[in-house]
């Protein structure tokens, strides 16, 4: 929005100097971007009168004018071609200085002496134009400073606005600001009008049948006027302000815009059907020609302005070419209304049409203010146009409301500000602004809101204003006062941080995935057409189809890692993820949220290197990492079964980590065609356990139990039973043991054998088992029955046989 | 009124980029194992 300073002095006393207002502006939140100076440098640049124009005798181009400055005629040749003998310029003499450096001096331009410059827009650092030479009004008085008649200096400010201070966008609107924080008053313009003649009411009639969209439509005439250019006051403010200059009762129209922010339209009353308004939608498909030439198609949630014909503008955004005015036009019908801002906004995005009036209908207008630009518009339009205007206005008001209420307690203010505010401060300051305190209790005021304030809807909007006007560089800053507990990081935190350490100290890279997945990996890993997994929660508006569900398993993504991994060869896939799966539960809004931690594992099992062997991860460097994890949680009774139903792993190639009968994980080689589909390098190793369960399942090392004093005994057994049989079992009869030997204190396997040397459904597992005790040095004999109890065992559970008998 | 905070949002792999001299900001969302090594 770009305000003349010159023009805001109409409204308000401005007390202090540009930047300093700039500043204050700023500080208030209406931030003025740019500064302008218009018309300093060309002091010395005079009005004057072109007498005669002539061709140069020596160039085609060029013309030789004869330029009457009011004390002497100067012979000035001309490049230019858009002035007339007669017209009014801005002559440069010989001696004057220019914006830029330049100096006018005596010269011959192709042998004719020329001795000044008639100077275009650009040159006299107005604006951007330099087609033609700047015309001044035709009642010009040769031999004035030209910044006289042009009513500058002037300083522009450019200010940005945020979006919900409608009401700024207009000279007006910023005095106001102006008056509230500097104090100074405020002058509105007060329209003075002559009426005479008929009441509007027998020359014409409004009728809204759409009150939602528009919820009022004010009407004046004015008839006889005459339509010429404005007068140069008008048309250099709007020119300040960046409006183009077209006739004086549009230039009105733009003007009153400008000044009061509230958008008009004048209509020619004779192109009129019926010389009367109704304003209803559209029809879907209805044909319109805008005023700007072009014809729109329109639809039904448009509103139009119509006459008793059919449509003459577009509601709020653009007159019609069938009804604007034009240089016959002799009465005028001016409109003023409140058209419902969304309904505008959507109008304008369906058109592409945006325009001055649809950007201030669509923030929200003054629906009492806009008789005061009426009249305002009639006032001038009579003024400047010649015309009379018609007694009253048509005003067509479906449904006034009350003015909004806001009640706001000081206590409030002063806490939410950090600031101690007196209520009387208070409300002086929500004064200024035009709001009126009209009711009181103890702790509280209410405050009835001007209408031109759309944006104040609840206390909190009135304690902004509040700081705002006091200035929130005027308040205190202080440090806050927060009441200080010993945190601790809760033991989902702990044990997320446990895991990723012991699996980045196990080599693994943690990758970190979103939580949102693509519904169609639930093919790519396989998954049954009853898989609890497909079961998931669905985001609303999603950015984009593949990040469309949340994820009930962490593998999508850690397959997706392995898989660019692998295609950016950058070396063995060792990748684990701790994160949140969600699962849906019926009767419940929120899902289930499980913290797990997964991982994927390919390639060598070491980087290369001349001692290292070169060999590929397998089954079992996936599960010791589990293993070895699992093991600084404390865990107790967890145990290995084979799987049976995930169907991304290889089948005979996985297992479940089991917890009292329940399932907390799994473990194992990716299907090949899984690993197909994900383009991963094979064989894949992958596995995932729910971290919650085992944090839950984990305990603190228990009281020391103190050191072994006494030597131990390891005997190795190689045991003979059916293939197919778990090691896990085995070891786990062993361990049954220990009830009936207590001496037995671990059995480990190292080594298995099947063969040649065994039947062909048999295998061999060598087993080392150690024997101690707390109290004494062991003899052989104890040895020999504990194990004998051992082996008795295992043959009675499990059908196992010592080797070699 | 029981709450009363601030809310602003930092953009952690932006002011990353800006520290590490980061192009793009999708390197941080891929998992290319070779991204840490920059970083050792």
């Amino acid at each position: 929005m770009r305000i003349s300073l010159n023009w805001l002095r109409d409204y308000v006393d401005l007390r202090a100097d540009a930047d300093e207002l700039a500043h204050r502006l700023t500080m208030a939140g209406l931030e003025v971007s740019a500064v302008e100076t218009l018309g300093v440098g060309i002091e010395g640049v005079v009005t004057a009168r072109i007498v005669e124009k002539g061709p140069h005798p020596g160039a085609d181009r060029l013309s030789l004018c004869r330029v009457d400055d009011g004390t002497e005629i100067h012979e000035i040749v001309c490049g230019a071609t858009n002035m007339q003998a007669g017209d009014a310029v801005a002559l440069a003499r010989v001696g004057t200085r220019l914006p830029g450096g330049l100096k006018i001096k005596k010269a011959k331009i192709r042998g004719q002496a020329s001795s000044g410059m008639m100077c275009s827009e650009r040159e006299l650092g107005l604006g951007d134009g330099h087609d033609g030479i700047l015309i001044l009004p035709p009642d010009t008085a040769p031999g004035r400073p030209v910044v006289e008649v042009l009513g500058l200096p002037d300083t522009v400010f450019e200010v940005d606005l945020t979006p919900n201070r409608a009401d700024c966008l207009s000279v007006v609107g910023v005095a106001r600001e102006v008056a509230a924080l500097t104090g100074a008053a405020l002058r509105l313009p007060q329209p003075n009008l002559a009426e005479s003649g008929e009441p509007i009411a027998g020359q014409t009639s409004v009728t809204i049948e759409d009150p939602e969209l528009c919820r009022r439509y004010a009407a004046r005439i004015v008839r006889g006027v005459r339509i010429g250019p404005s007068p140069r006051w008008l048309q250099q403010r709007l020119q300040a302000v960046g409006v183009r200059a077209l006739n004086n009762v549009v230039d009105v129209t733009n003007y009153v815009l400008m000044e009061l922010g509230h958008p008009l339209h004048a209509f020619d009353l004779q192109r009129l059907g019926g010389q009367r308004i109704v304003v209803r939608r559209a029809r879907d498909g209805e044909l319109f020609t805008t005023l700007d030439g072009q014809e729109r198609c329109l639809d039904a949630d448009t509103l139009m302005i119509c006459d008793g014909d059919g449509p003459v503008a577009v509601a709020g955004i653009m007159g019609g070419l069938n009804s604007e005015v034009e240089d016959t036009t002799r009465d005028v019908l001016l409109e003023s209304a409140y058209f419902d801002p969304a309904n505008i906004r959507r109008s304008s995005k369906a058109l592409g049409l945006s325009t001055e009036a649809s950007y201030r209908f669509e923030r929200g207008t003054d629906i009492e203010g806009l008789i005061r630009a009426l009249d305002r518009a009639a006032e001038l339009i009579a003024e400047l146009a010649g015309g009379t205007v018609a007694a009253g206005i048509w005003d067509a008001f479906p449904g006034p409301r009350a003015r909004r209420r806001v009640t706001c307690r000081p206590a409030r203010v002063s806490a939410v500000l950090g600031v101690e505010l007196s209520r009387d401060a208070i409300v002086n300051y929500l004064q200024a602004l035009g709001l009126s305190a009209v009711a009181e209790t103890g702790s509280e005021t209410t405050f009835e809101v001007p209408p031109h304030r759309v944006d104040l809807e609840r206390e909190i909007d009135l304690i902004e204003e509040v700081a705002r006007l006091h200035g929130y560089d005027a308040i205190p800053t202080t440090l806050p006062k927060v009441a200080m507990t010993a945190g601790e990081r809760p033991a989902a935190r702990r044990t997320a941080d446990r895991a990723r350490d012991v699996l980045v100290a196990a080599g693994l890279t943690e990758a970190i995935n979103l939580s949102f997945i693509d519904p169609a990996e639930d093919e790519r890993l396989a998954l049954g057409a009853d898989d609890a997994l497909r079961r998931k929660v669905v985001i609303q508006n999603p950015l984009n189809s593949e990040t469309a569900v949340l994820r009930t398993t962490l593998l999508p993504g850690l397959l997706r890692a392995a898989g660019l991994n692998n295609r950016r060869q950058t070396g063995a896939v060792r990748l684990f993820e701790v994160g949140r799966t969600f699962h849906p539960v019926d009767g419940q809004e929120l899902p289930r949220e499980v913290q797990r931690v997964g991982a994927v594992l390919a390639g060598e099992q070491c980087p290369l290197g001349w001692l290292a062997s070169a060999q590929t991860v397998d089954f079992f460097d996936a599960k010791g990492v589990v293993e070895g994890f699992v093991a600084t949680l404390g865990v107790d009774g967890l145990g290995w079964e084979t799987v049976t139903d995930r169907p991304w792993l290889h089948p005979g190639r996985g297992a479940v980590l089991v917890l009292g009968g329940e399932e907390l994980g799994w473990c194992g080689q990716l299907h090949p065609d899984r690993a197909e589909a994900y383009q991963v390098p094979e064989p894949l190793f992958v596995f995932e356990l729910d971290l919650d369960r085992l944090q839950q399942g984990s305990r603190k090392p228990g009281a020391f139990l103190g050191l072994d004093r006494y030597p131990a005994v390891a005997r190795d057994l190689a045991v003979v039973l059916d293939r197919g049989v778990p090691v896990q079992q085995v070891l786990d009869a062993v361990a049954d043991c220990r009830g009936r030997e207590p001496l037995l204190r671990s059995a480990t396997l190292f080594d298995i054998y099947e063969g040649e040397r065994l039947a062909a459904d048999k295998v061999s597992l060598a087993i080392r088992v150690v024997y101690r005790s707390e109290e004494r040095t062991l003899t052989e004999e104890e040895v020999q029955r504990a194990e004998a109890g051992v082996l008795t065992h295992l043959e009675q559970q499990l059908g196992a046989r010592l080797r070699g008998r | 009124e029981r709450y009363q905070g601030f809310a602003f949002g930092m953009g952690v792999e932006r002011i990353a980029m800006l520290k590490y001299g980061i192009g793009d900001i999708r390197l941080f969302y891929e998992n290319d194992a070779r991204f840490l090594s920059h970083f050792s």
